[in-house]
């Protein structure tokens, strides 16, 4: 008896060693070989991961005002496992959020534990759900791009898209230096999902640059008002005006109409966002004529008493032939350009040369990207050389068989205007970060001599004293410039349309110092199609309000105009 | 004797523990509290966000020139330039006391700042 008493207790004896090894060696197991596993699974229902989004930077223009910032928002969203009545649920968030119960419902059927219900919502939308209190929907915080300038310089500046990163515009050009660096905070999470900071580990966001641009938003403001006006008046399609400042390149105005909100992208389109003023390329028509003023008068090959007959308004060339508006005779050098005379131009143009004026295009920087800090610049076409026809060298000088856009025409008149530089144009003045600012150099380089700029000047000036370009005039401003009406060339039909034309007008405020280029294009007008008539007017308006904002004062000549007044 | 110190050294450690415990528990405390502080300071970042939302809106140059345009506001076109004279100083009757000014370089009689506009 007392031996099998004895073998029980061995064996009860072997069972617990034996249980207790294997015991050690699950523990040994688990804390040894699965520590990471156990500890990682611990930790994901201890701890969360909360992201901060850095802040995109800021736009602001020349003054300071606000273009474009972030704001803080709240995004919906929901964990379908927490919720029980989906049904009831998508009813009411349908109605506080404006949208179908049906796309809610399906969102919330999803096998998912994460799923947006709507994001960047308004605070009185967030208000009222979390008042609600309903289990399983949630919010996180975000950030929205806003435009507080609503429509003003909308399609300079572009847009982003949902998660902040643009898309379009200098949103998009700018978008490595706007963006900023997202962040991670790890918190504690106690049973009721209630978030505990205790000893969080952070991994600080980075905001974004900031961005000041060239553009004056009040400038902008009177320009775009005054491009809507003309455009209403006239019933056209489209138009763009540029003001740039003529010593730095630096664009004062950019404006295209029609324009967009980008505050409310519901009204976007493809085509309204379109920057005209870079993206589109036209034949420029008589503005052009500017080259080959500038061509014959370095080359030296006219003065300007020199006798241009023009040939009562009809002239053959070879395989065409060349017409003007009015039919003259005989014009000086000067008068060609200030009655823009097709014939005349054509005539001085072939004593040039070919070669030459083409020269003169490419150093004039046609044909050739501006190099504008904006997206999609177009670069234009001018043909090489060897490709022009036997119209070419008439027509080229005419602004007709070449593309260009319209920054390309105000830095060719930017040349007269400051002396002989061809500058690079920008819309950014400087890019901000913790106080150090990185100013956009000027760039340019001397293309022409002062005294053919001097003199092209005068020339030009002449053009809206006494030419074609009367309705620009400013009583006692210095101004210059030269009118463009451009036949549209249909590239379906293959050949120029009868009804569409482009009506130009660039110029540039001698009187102000640094002198600024304006130039102002609208497509399609009705009534009148000729840039002396659409275009011109616009220029002056535009021109006076420029003067008086910039600082008529400094202007002798409007100073003593507003003493005699 | 060591039944007696084995009992101290138990009601020590019983004491440390307690006071480690409450430490970690105050920490905790401390955490929530910062936690809801920090949502509601979020809360009011919120606000102020929303508050400057409709501010900027609301001074757009957009609105402010609509405003100017419908009450006919235009600033004057003409500078206002300051008139700064300084008025006849007052002589002290007493002389001691003109002296006295004179040595400190105390100022006698009122200036005045006039602005007026150039024509």
């Amino acid at each position: 008896m007392k031996i099998r008493d004895g073998l029980r207790i061995n064996y009860i004896y072997v069972f617990f060693v034996v249980f207790f090894i294997l015991l050690f060696l699950r523990i040994t197991y688990l804390q040894v070989f699965r520590k990471n596993f156990f500890q990682n699974l611990a930790q994901n229902q201890y701890y969360r991961l909360i992201p901060l989004s850095g802040k995109r930077g800021a736009i602001f223009d020349s003054k300071g005002r606000i273009l474009a910032t972030e704001i803080n928002t709240h995004s919906v969203f929901a964990d379908p496992l927490f919720i029980k009545d989906k049904e009831t649920v998508a009813r009411i968030l349908s109605e506080n959020l404006d949208l179908p119960k049906q796309k809610i419902k399906e969102r919330l059927m999803q096998k998912k534990r994460f799923v947006w219900i709507k994001r960047k919502i308004s605070w009185s939308e967030k208000e009222k759900i979390k008042a609600m209190k309903i289990k399983g929907v949630g919010f996180l915080r975000e950030h929205k791009r806003f435009y507080p300038q609503d429509k003003l310089t909308s399609s300079l500046l572009g847009i982003t898209d949902i998660d902040s990163r643009g898309v379009d515009g200098l949103e998009f050009q700018y978008d490595s230096y706007l963006c900023g660096k997202d962040g991670m905070v790890r918190v504690l999470q106690d049973s009721s999902s209630h978030e505990v900071i205790l000893t969080p580990q952070i991994i600080t966001p980075q905001e974004g640059r900031d961005i000041v641009l060239t553009i004056d938003s009040q400038l902008q403001y009177w320009v775009e008002n005054f491009l809507e006006e003309t455009i209403k008046k006239f019933s056209a399609k489209e138009g763009s005006v540029v003001i740039m400042n003529a010593a730095t390149g630096e664009i004062l105005v950019l404006a295209n109409y029609p324009n967009f909100n980008p505050n409310n992208l519901k009204e976007f389109s493809p085509q309204l966002m379109r920057d005209k003023a870079v993206c589109d390329m036209f034949e420029p028509g008589s503005v052009f004529k500017a080259v080959t003023l500038i061509a014959a008068i370095e080359e030296n090959t006219f003065s300007d008493s020199d006798v241009i007959f023009c040939e009562n308004g009809s002239y053959k060339i070879p395989g065409s032939t060349l017409h003007d508006v009015h039919p003259y005779g005989s014009l000086n050098f000067r008068q060609v350009f200030e009655k823009s005379s097709n014939i005349g131009v054509g005539k001085i143009a072939n004593k040039v040369g070919g070669q030459k004026i083409y020269t003169y295009i490419k150093k004039l920087g046609f044909g050739d990207k501006t190099g504008i800090d904006l997206p999609g610049e177009i670069r234009g076409n001018v043909k090489p050389l060897s490709s022009w026809s036997k119209t070419s060298p008439y027509m080229i000088p005419i602004g007709q068989e070449v593309g260009v856009n319209l920054i390309q025409l105000v830095r060719a008149y930017a040349v007269i205007a400051n002396g002989g530089y061809l500058i690079k144009p920008h819309v950014v003045k400087g890019i901000y970060s913790q106080g150090i600012c990185k100013e956009t150099p000027v760039e340019r380089k001397m293309v022409i001599s002062a005294l053919t700029a001097a003199r092209a000047k005068g020339i030009l000036e002449d053009v809206v004293k006494k030419g074609t370009g009367k309705l620009a005039d400013i009583e006692g401003v210095k101004i210059g410039g030269k009118t463009g009406t451009a036949q549209y060339f249909d590239v379906k039909l293959k050949r120029y349309s009868q009804t569409q034309y482009r009506a130009s007008f660039v110029g540039f405020i001698s009187d102000l110092d640094p002198p600024v280029v304006i130039g102002v294009s609208v497509f399609e007008p009705k009534g009148s199609h000729y840039g002396g008539v659409v275009s011109a007017p616009l220029f002056k308006k535009i021109a006076e309000k420029t003067i008086k904002y910039l600082g008529g004062e400094k202007m002798p000549a409007v100073a003593a105009a507003n003493q005699n007044q | 004797m060591k039944k007696k110190s084995f009992a101290i050294f138990i009601v020590f450690l019983f004491i440390a523990s307690l006071t480690f415990l409450h430490q970690k528990i105050l920490i905790y405390v401390e955490a929530y509290k910062i936690s809801k502080n920090h949502r509601l300071s979020n809360e009011l970042v919120d606000k102020r966000d929303y508050l400057v939302y409709n501010l900027t809106k609301e001074t757009s140059v957009q609105k402010i020139n609509q405003w100017a345009e419908k009450n006919n506001f235009s600033p004057t076109e003409k500078v206002l330039a300051l008139n700064l004279r300084r008025a006849e100083p007052a002589k002290p009757t007493n002389k001691v006391m003109a002296m006295f000014n004179d040595l400190l370089g105390i100022p006698t009689g009122s200036s005045t700042a006039l602005a007026g506009e150039k024509e």
